[in-house]
């Protein structure tokens, strides 16, 4: 991939095609082309295989990858992990990371209907103060 | 009584643990921890291909 240089919206959910995730997912994918003019990228994280997440992508025509963390190490990195002890779930959180590889605004508490616009705004405003 | 207070106690104690446990360990202006992770087309993915 040459993407270098973008903003990533990073965001953890919990499970492929379940209702507050498929809004979140349709959002983001509804608002792609606008996120890429604002020079950003979307990328899916969950614990669920490529399999799961190849379905889901293809249901949905899904235009940003969908990663697999089945071990749930990238998302306990990002303290987005919930284990309960024999099934691991990420959490709805998600991370906007500037080009320079920094955190620059996180989200622990996400009403899937609107984040993908929360984004935006946010974008624009973090844009300007650069 | 004393039963009263030790459960008081005990409630004080579990919700700073839920607390402590709810902080993010991230914080704004923080490296992204990398990541290489696999695609649904089998492509690994990293943070990497994302900076500068």
């Amino acid at each position: 991939m040459t993407i270098k240089g973008k903003w990533l919206v990073l965001y953890f959910y919990p499970k492929d095609d379940t209702p507050g995730c498929t809004t979140e997912a349709c959002h983001f994918r509804d608002d792609f082309k606008f996120l890429e003019s604002l020079g950003a990228k979307v990328v899916g994280v969950s614990i669920d295989d490529s399999f799961s997440h190849k379905k889901f992508a293809e249901k949905y025509n899904l235009p940003f990858p969908l990663l697999s963390d089945s071990s749930g190490e990238v998302a306990s990195r990002y303290g987005a992990l919930n284990n309960f002890l024999v099934i691991k779930l990420a959490k709805r959180y998600t991370y906007l990371i500037n080009p320079q590889g920094k955190i620059a605004k996180i989200y622990l508490s996400i009403d899937t209907s609107k984040h993908s616009q929360e984004i935006i705004e946010d974008l624009k405003t973090l844009k300007q103060q650069i | 009584m004393k039963i009263f207070i030790l459960i008081g106690i005990a409630i004080v104690f579990y919700l700073l643990r839920a607390n402590v446990m709810a902080a993010p360990i991230l914080k704004i202006g923080d490296d992204a921890p990398t990541f290489t992770l696999p695609d649904s087309q089998g492509n690994q993915v990293n943070l990497s291909d994302y900076k500068r």
